[in-house]
Parts: structure tokens; sequence; C-alpha cells
């Protein structure tokens, strides 16, 4: 199983910036009208204090690359993602981002094999505190990994 | 609302919904908005190619 060599490695972190231009297009790409994440006032108003980012924003993040695993976002598909966070993501903070590939697995599927690549994206402030992590699975088809096999 | 009586008790479901099917816009606002711009979502060929039926 080749992809089992990417286990344990760990991308250079990227920095985000939570822009609020960037969570009014992707609150109303995902239809959630919560004003929460695009009115200024109410969300002053609110508990917060301050614009929230949606809880699956953190998808739209670089996260860097595991070295050698190529693009992910061309030839994987999404399998699960579960996201765990310690605090609300704040409009316009800046989130340190990176990902570690946590394990590989393949299942023996209807056209061949499918793989199971499980990895952990993490974000944390620039002091090192922990936002959120997301654990996620992508699914690697036998098509797409002929691209990627050494 | 008072803090002995939550708004949910635990075994409380919500009415089920049926939404509209999924429409390729709605696809690609997504993608726009996710920076996923992954061809399987958007384009029927590379749904195929990737081993996919449709986008």
């Amino acid at each position: 199983l080749p992809f089992r060599r990417f286990v344990g490695e760990r991308s250079e972190a990227v920095s985000n910036v939570v822009e609020k231009d960037a969570v009014r297009k992707f609150a109303e790409a995902i239809g959630d009208p919560n004003p929460l994440y695009v009115n200024e006032e109410a969300a002053k108003a609110s508990r917060y204090g301050r614009l929230l980012a949606p809880p699956t924003f953190p998808r739209t993040f670089e996260y860097g690359e595991v070295e050698g695993i190529g693009p992910p976002g061309q030839r994987l598909i999404h399998g699960e993602h579960r996201i765990r966070y310690e605090r609300p993501l704040f409009v316009g903070e800046e989130v340190s981002c990176s990902v570690e590939v946590t394990d590989y697995y393949e299942k023996e599927g209807q056209d061949g094999a499918l793989g199971f690549l499980i990895s952990e994206r993490v974000g944390e402030t620039l002091e090192e505190e922990r936002i959120f992590s997301m654990l996620d699975t992508a699914i690697v088809t036998p098509a797409m990994r002929e691209g990627i096999e050494p | 609302v008072s803090a002995t009586k939550p708004v949910w008790e635990i075994g409380d479901e919500l009415e089920s919904r049926t939404l509209p099917p999924v429409t390729r816009s709605q696809l690609e606002k997504y993608a726009e908005a996710s920076g996923d711009h992954n061809p399987i979502h958007t384009t029927d060929e590379a749904a195929e190619e990737a081993g996919l039926p449709g986008s």
C-alpha cells in the first residue's frame, strides 16, 4: 500500500485569514441565513460580540501539502469530515493551519480496492492556541490512484 | 426560557424536511465559495474519468 508511506507526515503550517467577504459568500452558498455570520450589529449584541464563521468554513483554508501526495483536491473524494471546536472561529482572525496524514487503508470495492486516506487538520492562533481540529476521510478510487502511485 | 426548562429535551427530534433536488448552480456556488475546484463536482466528464457516475 504505497500511500502508507505518508502516514505520520505533517505539512508546513500555512497562515489563513478569516475574511469577512469569504464568510458572507460561504454562508450564502450553503444557504445558512444565520445573522451572526454577516450582520455586525446582531453579532455585537450576541454573547460572542463579533462575527463568527460557519462551522464548516475551515474547509476553505489552505493547510499546506504533505510532501509527495500532490494537490489532494484534484484526485480525492471527500468521505467524511468531523470538526471539533475548542472555541468559535471569528471573522478577521488569523489562523495557522496544517494537516497530518494519520492513517491509510484499503477495502475491496466493486471495481477494485478503494483507498481511505485519513488526515487530521488543525487550526491554531499565532500563539498556538488550538481553535479546531478536523478529522478528514478522503476516498481514493483505483482510477485516481493510478496518477499518484510511483 | 428559564434555566430550569431547556428548549430541547434528550430524544427530541426535528421534523423532517424534503428539499428540492441539488442543482448544478448550487454546486458551482459552493465550489466557488469553498475554493474546492475539483472538477468531479461540476463536470460529468471529470466525474466519469474518476470512476463516478455523473457530477
